[in-house]
C-alpha cells in the first residue's frame, strides 16, 4: 500500500484530502505544519506528499519542505503536490523551482486530485 | 541787443609843434577819404590803426553836445575844429562829407548787424551744444527734466514767455503737451493739453505736415483758414508764436514751440534754425530715454523671472564644471550660486545615478536623479538638458533647467505603495475566500460521488455549513473594510451615542455565542454619550469584545472599562489571555493577522463550539482601527504576558451631554 503525506493547517482540508485519498486505497499520514511535515517523510518516507504551502504554525513553509527533500538524494523520489490557495503565477513558478511535480490551487476538486495522485504512483 | 566795441573810425585832430593840425586816423578808408579833402598847408593826415578809441563818456557827452547841423557827427562838428579849417571845409567839402558820413554809419551799422547776428550764431550754437551734451549724460529717469531746464533755457534766450513740446500719437489723430515751461507769471496749459485731437487744428496740422514752420509776430497774421488756431491761441494770450515741427525719418512726430505773451516777438530766423535742431535733440534724448525704460523693464521682468522661478537654469563648460548656476539654485538646492560656480555638474548627483545621467544628458535630453542638499538629503530633480554646440562645430558645454521633482516622487512612491498593498489585499482576499470554498466544494462533491453513513455525511455538511458561513463573514468584512477606506478621507455623520447601553446590548449577543464567559463593567454607569455613528461602534465593540473572549480560557472574565477624560472617553476592554508578543503588537491592526491564540479557535475540537464572525476573518482589528478613525479617536493595545491584553479606544464626548437620543 502507498503511503501519502497530507500537509495543511487547516483540519477540514486534512479530513477533505484524506477522505478521497482513503477511496484510492491509500494509507494517509497527516501533518499541520513544515516542521512536522519533514520530520515524518523523513521517518516514513511516504509515496508522495500533498503539501500545502502557507502553514504558519512551523519555521518551514511548503516551498521549504519541498526545497529540502528534492534536494535530498534519499528523499527526492517522494512525489510532490503543491497545495494552495495562492493563484499568482509567480507561485506557481517558484513551485517549480523547488522542484515540485505538480501544482493544485484551492479549491480543487477531489476527484481531479485523486486522479493526479493515481496516474503518479501508477507510473 | 547786445553790447558791442564801438567800431568807429577814431579821427582825432592835434596842433603840432610846427604850428599844423595832425590829424590821427584809425581807418584805412577813412584816411584815403580824408587825403584829399584836408587842407594840405595847414593839416596833416597820420594813418594810426593803434589810435586810441576815445573814452565812452566822451563819446557820449560829445553826442550830447547841441549841434545845429549834424549833431551825430560830434568829431567834426564846427566846435571841435579851428575856424579857419572849418570856414575852408564847409565851403569845399560839405555835401562831400556828408556823403562820407552817410557811407560810413551805413557801414558800420551793416558791421554791427553782421557781427550782432554773428555774435547771436555763436550764442546758439553754445546754448544747442550745452542742451545737447546735458542731455546726452543724464540718465533716462532724468531726461525730461533735463528737457525742462532746456526749454527754459531757449524761452528766456528768445524772450519767449512760454516753450513746450507737442507729441503726436501714432495715428496722429491726437497729440498730447508732453513738456512745458512757463515764465513765472503765466499759468501752465500743459496738464489740460493732453490728448488733444489734432483734427480740431486743421491748417496748423496742414503746415507741419508740409514741414513748414509756423512764424507768427501777431495773431493777425494768420490767414482766414487758421481762424480755430487764432482763438486757441488767443485763449493761450499769445502775441507772437513760432512753431517748428519735429520729424523723425522724414515724419513728422510732433513740435517744439514758442509763445510770446508779454511782448509782440519777431522771431529771428536763427531761433528757428536753433528750435529745428533743439527738437532734434530732444526726441533722440526721448528715443533713448524709452529705449533705456523698456531695457531696464525686461531686465526687470526677467530678473522677476528668474527670481521667482522654482527652475535652476545652469551651464557647465566642456568638462562639465558649471560657469552659471541662477539665484533659485538657493531655495530649491540649497546652495548658493557661489558654492557651486567652479564646481562639477555631478559633484552632488548621486552615485549611483551618475552613469545614468551622463547618459541621458546626451541621448534623451531629460533625465530625473537624487541630488545631494546640503544637508546630506537627497532631492530629486528632473533635469533637462540642452548640448550647446559653437561656431565651428564644437562641443562647448551643456545648459541645464532643474526642478525639484522630491513631492511628486514621494508621491509616486505613496502611490506606489498604496497601490502595492490593494494588490496585496485583493492577492490576500482571493486567497482566503478559496480557503472555506476548498471545504465547500470538496465536501459537496464528495458527498454527490457516493453514500456516506448519516454520521460522516452530517459531519461533511457541517464542514459546509460552516465554512460557508466563514465565507459570509469574509465577504461581509471585506465588504466593510473598502466602505470603511472610502470613507477614510471623508467626515462621517456623528450622533449623540448612548455608548453605555450600546456595550449593555453587545455584550449579550457575544455571551449568546460564548456562554461559558462572563463580562464584567465599571464605569458604566457614569458613560457620557459620545459623538458617533451608533452601528459603526456597535460593530466596534462586537469586534473587541469577541477578540477578547476568543483569546481568553474558557469561563474567564473580560472586563469593559469606561472613564471620562477631558472631551474623551477612554474605554478599556481586557482579556485573560497569553498577552501579545512585540510581533503581535506591530500587526494586531494589520488586515487578515490572526493571533495565533485566534487560530487555536479553528481546532475541530473546539472549533465546533465556536460560531465564527468577523474576528476569524483576521479583518476584526483593521475593521475597528478605521472605524476608530472615522471617529478622530485613538485605539491601541496594552499588554502583558501574565495580565493578558488590553485593547483601548478613545472617543469625543457629545458637547451636551443632556441630549438624549432622539
Amino acid at each position: 500500500m502507498k503511503t501519502i503525506l497530507v500537509v495543511d493547517d487547516k483540519p477540514e482540508v486534512i479530513e477533505l484530502v484524506s477522505v478521497t485519498l482513503e477511496m484510492g486505497g491509500y494509507k494517509i499520514l497527516t501533518a499541520t505544519n513544515g516542521n512536522q511535515a519533514l520530520e515524518i517523510a523523513y521517518q516514513e518516507h511516504p509515496d508522495l506528499m500533498l503539501l500545502d504551502i502557507q502553514m504558519p504554525g512551523g519555521s518551514v513553509d511548503g516551498f521549504g519542505v519541498c526545497r529540502t527533500l528534492k534536494a535530498d538524494p534519499v528523499y527526492k523520489d517522494i512525489f510532490i503536490i503543491l497545495l494552495t490557495a495562492k493563484g499568482q503565477s509567480r507561485d506557481k513558478e517558484l513551485g517549480k523551482e523547488v522542484g515540485a511535480d505538480s501544482y493544485l490551487v484551492k479549491p480543487f476538486s477531489p476527484l481531479r486530485l485523486l486522479g493526479i495522485v493515481n496516474e503518479m504512483l501508477a507510473s | 541787443m547786445t553790447k558791442r566795441r564801438s567800431t568807429k573810425p577814431i579821427v582825432r585832430r592835434k596842433k603840432s609843434d610846427e604850428d599844423e593840425v595832425v590829424v590821427l586816423v584809425s581807418d584805412s578808408r577813412a584816411a584815403r577819404f580824408l587825403s584829399k579833402h584836408l587842407d594840405s598847408d595847414k593839416e596833416r593826415l597820420v594813418y594810426d590803426e593803434t589810435a586810441e578809441a576815445p573814452t565812452k563818456s566822451a563819446v557820449d557827452s560829445s553826442k550830447q553836445k547841441p549841434s545845429a547841423a549834424k549833431p551825430s557827427q560830434a568829431d567834426f562838428s564846427p566846435a571841435a575844429l579851428p575856424h579857419g579849417v572849418m570856414q575852408n571845409m564847409k565851403q569845399k567839402h560839405a555835401a562831400e562829407l556828408s556823403a562820407l558820413n552817410d557811407q560810413l554809419q551805413k557801414e558800420i551799422s551793416e558791421r554791427r548787424r553782421v557781427e550782432a547776428d554773428l555774435q547771436f550764431r555763436h550764442e546758439i550754437d553754445q546754448i544747442v551744444t550745452s542742451i545737447a551734451e546735458q542731455l546726452v549724460r543724464l540718465p533716462s529717469t532724468q531726461v525730461d527734466q533735463g528737457i525742462h531746464k532746456a526749454l527754459k533755457t531757449i524761452g528766456e534766450f528768445a524772450q519767449a514767455d512760454r516753450s513746450y513740446i507737442f507729441l503726436f500719437s501714432e495715428d496722429g489723430l491726437r497729440m498730447d503737451n508732453t513738456h512745458e515751461w512757463c515764465s513765472p507769471h503765466l499759468a501752465h496749459g500743459q496738464a489740460v493739453l493732453q490728448a488733444v485731437p489734432t483734427v480740431v487744428f486743421p491748417w496748423w496740422m496742414e503746415r507741419l505736415r508740409q514741414d513748414d514752420s509756423i512764424v507768427i509776430s501777431r495773431l493777425t497774421d494768420l490767414p482766414p483758414a487758421a481762424h480755430v488756431e487764432r482763438k486757441f491761441f488767443e485763449a493761450r494770450h499769445c502775441q507772437s508764436l513760432l512753431m517748428v515741427p519735429i520729424t523723425v525719418n522724414g515724419r513728422v512726430i510732433g513740435l517744439l514751440g514758442l509763445d510770446a505773451v508779454q511782448a509782440v516777438q519777431s522771431w529771428s530766423p536763427h531761433i528757428v534754425v536753433m528750435l529745428k535742431v533743439l527738437g532734434t535733440i530732444f526726441i533722440k534724448a526721448l528715443e533713448h530715454k524709452h529705449t533705456q525704460e523698456a531695457m531696464q523693464d525686461n531686465r526687470q521682468q526677467l530678473r522677476q523671472i528668474t527670481d521667482t522661478m522654482m527652475d535652476v537654469v545652469w551651464y557647465t563648460d566642456a568638462h562639465g564644471i558649471i560657469e552659471y548656476i541662477s539665484p533659485s539654485c538657493l531655495p530649491v538646492l540649497g546652495y548658493s550660486p557661489k558654492q557651486l560656480l567652479g564646481q562639477p555638474f555631478f559633484g552632488n548627483v548621486h552615485p549611483e545615478d551618475t552613469e545614468r545621467v551622463k547618459r541621458d544628458i546626451k541621448q534623451v535630453g531629460m533625465v530625473e536623479y537624487r541630488y545631494r542638499s546640503p544637508n546630506g538629503n537627497y532631492l530629486w530633480l528632473e533635469t533637462l538638458s540642452n548640448i550647446i554646440i559653437g561656431e565651428k562645430g564644437n562641443f562647448v558645454g551643456v545648459a541645464f533647467a532643474s526642478r525639484d521633482i522630491t513631492d511628486r516622487k514621494v508621491m509616486e512612491r505613496e502611490l506606489v505603495e498604496v497601490s502595492r498593498q490593494k494588490n496585496e489585499f485583493l492577492s490576500t482576499a482571493a486567497q482566503k475566500l478559496r480557503s472555506p470554498l476548498t471545504a465547500i466544494r470538496g465536501f459537496s462533491e464528495i458527498l454527490l460521488s457516493r453514500d456516506y453513513d448519516p454520521e460522516r455525511r452530517e459531519r461533511y455538511l457541517k464542514h459546509i455549513h460552516e465554512e460557508s458561513v466563514q465565507l459570509s463573514a469574509l465577504i461581509d468584512d471585506l465588504f466593510d473594510i473598502s466602505q470603511l477606506e472610502a470613507k477614510r478621507h471623508l467626515s462621517i455623520a456623528l450622533e449623540p451615542v448612548e455608548l453605555a447601553s450600546l456595550i449593555r446590548r453587545i455584550s449579550v449577543r457575544v455571551r449568546e455565542i460564548y456562554p461559558q464567559y462572563r463580562f464584567n463593567f465599571t464605569g458604566l454607569a457614569a458613560c457620557p454619550l459620545v459623538m458617533g455613528d451608533p452601528i459603526r461602534l456597535g460593530q466596534l465593540i462586537h469586534n473587541l469584545l469577541t477578540h477578547a473572549v476568543q483569546v481568553s480560557p474558557d469561563g474567564s472574565e473580560i472586563t469593559v472599562h469606561v472613564q471620562q477624560l477631558i472631551g474623551e472617553i477612554i474605554v478599556g476592554v481586557k482579556d485573560c489571555g497569553e498577552g501579545m508578543t512585540a510581533e503581535e503588537k506591530t500587526h494586531l491592526f494589520d488586515k487578515f493577522y490572526l493571533r495565533s491564540s485566534q487560530k487555536h479557535e479553528m481546532n475541530p475540537d473546539t472549533g465546533t463550539k465556536r460560531e465564527t464572525s468577523g474576528a476569524g476573518t483576521g479583518l476584526g482589528m483593521a475593521i475597528s482601527k478605521l472605524i476608530i478613525e472615522l471617529h478622530r479617536g485613538k485605539i491601541w493595545a496594552d499588554s502583558d504576558k501574565q495580565q493578558g491584553t488590553t485593547l483601548y479606544f478613545t472617543l469625543p464626548i457629545a458637547a451636551s451631554n443632556a441630549l438624549n437620543k432622539a
